[in-house]
């Protein structure tokens, strides 16, 4: 019984470790703070599970403490980043071009997610990086279902557009 | 009922995915970390009490600071280091005292008086005589 119980836990988290990963890496903007945020909220997930059994949504359990905590790193990254700079204690590996080149997607898109309201850009990110359904994305977001469709369908709408016109210029 | 398009969805989508790749092994050490998790979230208990009795420590000595006494111009005159003593009496309340020296400084709350002695001098003195 309780092998079957750890077995669909690592079965879940194993599903669920690169969804949260994309989505904490995208919302805080850097690899290493979603990496951590990523990570608390799945241990958050496995503690809980031991200890009280499965949420009722294992999805909205994990992204609802994702959300939280990558709220948390990006006023942390504000923080310190500007300090760390001045100590001299930003990252010094070498960014060769390839790996610009390699990145130059990533920044495009993050440039034209930035340019989204919030609001639509946290919807949008749920369903398309998380890969969670609307209704999942409405129980973390604490909105109606037809609401949160709404803002997933703008956000991706102008989002094309952003793309579109960046693809124009 | 409400329907979303797919064929734009899918699009943007794959866009956002393909920008914010994840690499297997991240994802592997991220769920096998999480999977070895303590059973109880480690304490931060420690770094909270420290963090508020420095806090309150601080606070404590910005209230004393901020009620320290206000510093008050001391009364007390030292004699000059050529004069080992001033003997003097007091009569009718004021203290009649032999100057030795050549120049006698009586600097009191007031501004400060120079003037050459001639061989005696009366100081008038305020205060309790003690």
């Amino acid at each position: 019984m309780e092998a079957n119980l750890d077995a669909d836990l690592e079965r879940t988290i194993r599903d669920l470790a690169p969804r949260v990963l994309r989505y904490a890496v995208a919302r805080t903007g850097d690899v290493s703070a979603g990496e951590d945020v990523a990570q608390e909220s799945l241990e958050a997930l496995v503690r809980h599970w031991r200890r009280a059994g499965p949420p009722e949504s294992a999805e909205a359990f994990v992204f609802s403490i994702a959300r939280r905590r990558a709220v948390r790193a990006v006023i942390r990254r504000r923080l310190w980043v500007p300090i760390e700079h001045a100590f001299g204690r930003h990252d010094d590996a070498p960014d060769p071009e390839a790996q610009a080149v390699a990145r130059a997607e990533h920044v495009r898109v993050r440039a034209a997610l930035a340019r989204l309201p919030r609001k639509d850009r946290e919807a949008l990110l749920l369903v398309a990086l998380g890969q969670m359904t609307s209704a999942e994305a409405a129980v973390v977001l604490g909105l109606s279902l037809s609401a949160t469709k709404m803002r997933v369908h703008r956000a991706r709408k102008r989002l094309a557009t952003e793309l579109g016109n960046e693809d124009d210029d | 009922m409400t329907t979303e398009p797919n064929e734009p969805n899918e699009h943007v989508d794959r866009t956002l995915r393909d920008a914010f790749a994840v690499g297997d092994d991240v994802a592997r050490r991220v769920s096998d970390h999480a999977l070895a998790a303590p059973p109880h979230r480690p304490r931060r208990a420690p770094l909270v009490a420290s963090l508020a009795l420095a806090a309150v420590t601080l606070c404590a000595g910005l209230v004393a600071w901020l009620s320290r006494p206000p510093v008050r111009p001391s009364h007390v005159t030292t004699a000059p280091a050529n004069v080992t003593e001033l003997t003097g009496s007091f009569v009718d309340g004021v203290l009649i005292v032999p100057i030795p020296g050549d120049v006698i400084v009586i600097a009191g709350p007031g501004q400060p008086d120079d003037r050459p002695p001639e061989g005696s001098g009366v100081v008038l003195l305020e205060g309790d005589a003690r």
